[in-house]
């Protein structure tokens, strides 16, 4: 068979281009003024849901388009697609149960409401899906990560409104930004795409359909901060996309002897959520974090080059709690201190700390306020600190301000 | 299958990253707040009866209409007030201004309000029906933030119905009265009420009738953010859909 025969014939070409351009001409629609002409309740119940069917009504029409895998692989490929979209809802739940709590769902419940949810954003997923896997499977017939990624982004571009991107003000927003929507959406689209590209919408409307199925219908969500739902919106679906790729290669028959010879996926998947959580527990993203105590003012319960745990205390709650006896770390200009409370002092309304390291003779100079205190001791590791101690030994300390 | 592995280490390496931002931006959150010893303080500062010249102007009462002339007190303490209504008839309609200042240092939400009958004719008591609006100033700066009309002109409801509703709306709304801030249910010549009326088909027994009664204002500390959910965020994973 004729290679050419593969690649995109001159009206494909054209379709495709038909097909960007409705994307790019539905997306303006969304956030330029046909919203304010009709009203965003008119564009968002009545005018993309129509615009959205018709987009599929005409891929449907289009001739049709294959993915890559083969018939009998397809039910395999939907029943992944299941699984995966499975994985995420749950490691979003645990992560909402037992890390960052659970929250009501800001959706309608009422049988209309629902209704309206199923039809509004059923009718955009199926157009979506219909769309991508018409472009991705005219465009390439090959494993063509540029293809993918290109796709993802468009999709992903697709759902941000220009005033979401606007509305952000510095460094720290677009962090966040990035962070809890664009990445996790990107990620996703990365999934679907190569769901599509192996089995056609389908899949990509099992995966993307049960996860949209339950934000949109569950009355309880999980709360997930920032940063967790960076972690749960990434790595499931790029480790669902590794799994995806490794289990059709398997099935085709199209992995190597030395690829088979690799490490396993699930050592990999392994190694690289211990990599984020030991970097995590380094920079402090945990409740419980390290730090590593140069002087030996603490003797004889902490010596130089020990690190200790400190338990991070990030509310009043946790202030409240310290008492007299507590050995607490706090920030004194650059620096940070760990001594122990002697004293709490209340002086108009306002409480600081008075605080004294073991070994000193006597309390230090300032008293400690609230919002200097970085967190309590909760257990010291003796002599692993020293490697950090030698690397930094070479900063310039400010020694005059610490208190031995 | 490498490029795949190449593509998720870029994105495990920017969830690292991601990481350090969080901690070092948690922590500054922290250090910026000020923290003092918290005092928790929402006080009734006033509460004033207020009713029209004659029957006419008392029935045709609306949230706008600012001119009745008869003022009578309330007697209160920090959280409750008590209501003496009298010379109620079928239909009249008697309006109670009361204003809670948060004279703490820590932001308040409503949780509840109760009502108890105290004295007086207790079958006038079940007969009588609430409408309100509150407003608000949230951020403790003097001028009113927020209100909300609870209920529309002709829909009143029972006492404690009425009450609930108040919380349910400042619920809705996210209502947290930041220090100095206050709340009130009716002050001086802007919408914003509690208006109790006698059930218009009481009948005339109830004529000459009293009774007294408590509201109780149930506060609680704010500690967190009561609209954080990541979910209801500018992309979602699809539509706009339908929000309650």
């Amino acid at each position: 068979m004729n290679k050419s025969e593969y690649l995109p014939t001159k009206s494909s070409k054209a379709r495709c281009a038909l097909l960007i351009t409705l994307l790019i001409g539905i997306y303006i629609m969304e956030n330029l003024s046909i919203n304010a002409m009709i009203g965003a309740q008119g564009v968002n119940y009545i005018l993309k849901p129509l615009l959205w069917f018709g987009v599929a009504c005409m891929i449907w029409l289009f001739p049709r388009v294959q993915g890559k895998a083969k018939l009998k692989q397809l039910n395999s490929i939907n029943g992944w697609a299941f699984i995966f979209a499975f994985i995420f809802i749950a490691a979003s739940l645990l992560f909402g149960i037992f890390v960052d709590g659970l929250g009501k769902s800001p959706y309608s419940h009422s049988i209309t409401g629902i209704l309206i949810n199923i039809l509004t954003v059923g009718t955009v997923l199926i157009g979506k899906e219909f769309l991508r896997s018409y472009l991705v499977n005219s465009i390439t017939r090959d494993e063509n990560y540029i293809v993918f990624i290109i796709m993802a982004v468009m999709m992903t571009l697709a759902t941000i409104s220009p005033s979401s991107i606007t509305d952000l003000k510095g460094y720290e927003d677009l962090v966040k930004f990035i962070a809890q929507y664009v990445a996790p959406e990107f990620s996703h689209n990365l999934l679907a795409t190569y769901l599509v590209f192996l089995g056609g919408p389908l899949p990509a409307i099992i995966y993307l359909g049960i996860i949209q199925g339950f934000q949109w219908l569950s009355p309880i969500l999980p709360n997930l901060q920032w940063i967790t739902t960076a972690l749960v919106g990434v790595m499931c679906p790029v480790f669902s996309l590794t799994a995806m790729q490794n289990i059709y290669l398997s099935e085709s028959k199209q992995l190597k002897a030395k690829d088979k010879d690799e490490e396993s996926l699930l050592s990999w998947i392994v190694t690289s959520l211990l990599s984020i959580g030991i970097i995590w527990f380094a920079v402090g993203v945990f409740p419980i974090y390290p730090s590593v105590i140069a002087t030996g003012s603490m003797e004889p319960m902490i010596k130089p080059g020990d690190v200790i745990l400190v338990k991070r205390i990030t509310d009043m709650e946790g202030i409240n709690h310290l008492g007299v006896g507590d050995v607490m770390q706090f920030k004194r200009g650059s620096i940070l201190i760990s001594h122990r409370i002697i004293e709490i002092v209340e002086q108009e309304d306002v409480k600081s700390y008075r605080t004294q390291g073991d070994n000193n003779s006597g309390a230090d100079i300032e008293l400690v306020k609230p919002e200097d205190v970085k967190g309590t001791i909760v257990y010291v590791v003796p002599k692993v600190g020293w490697p950090t101690l030698l690397m930094k030994s070479r900063d310039d300390v400010p020694l005059n301000e610490i208190e031995f | 299958m490498k490029r795949t592995k190449v593509l998720a280490l870029v994105l495990v390496a920017a969830i690292m990253l991601m990481g350090a931002g969080y901690a070092a931006w948690t922590d500054q959150t922290f250090l910026t707040t000020t923290v003092r010893t918290g005092n928790f303080n929402m006080e009734i500062t006033k509460a004033t009866t207020r009713t029209g010249d004659n029957q006419t102007q008392n029935e045709v009462h609306n949230w706008h209409q600012y001119d009745w002339t008869h003022t009578g007190p309330v007697s209160f303490t920090a959280d409750e007030a008590i209501v003496e209504l009298k010379d109620l008839y079928p239909g009249g309609i008697v309006q109670v201004d009361m204003t809670t200042v948060n004279k703490g240092t820590i932001p308040a939400r409503l949780k509840s309000i109760d009502v108890a009958f105290l004295d007086g004719n207790g079958d006038l008591f079940n007969q009588l029906q609430a409408q309100t609006s509150w407003k608000a100033d949230i951020d403790g700066d003097g001028d009113q933030d927020d209100y909300e009309h609870v209920e529309q002109w002709l829909y009143w409801r029972g006492l404690q119905d009425a009450l609930n509703k108040v919380v349910e709306s400042t619920d809705r709304n996210n209502l947290v009265i930041e220090p100095k801030g206050w709340f009130s249910l009716g002050d001086g010549e802007e919408e914003g009420c509690i208006q109790f009326k006698l059930n218009p088909d009481a009948g005339n027994q109830f004529q000459n009738q009293s009774c007294k009664f408590k509201i109780t204002f149930n506060w609680e500390q704010w500690a967190t953010n009561p609209n954080a959910n990541p979910y209801d965020g500018p992309t979602g994973y699809g539509g706009n859909g339908d929000r309650e």
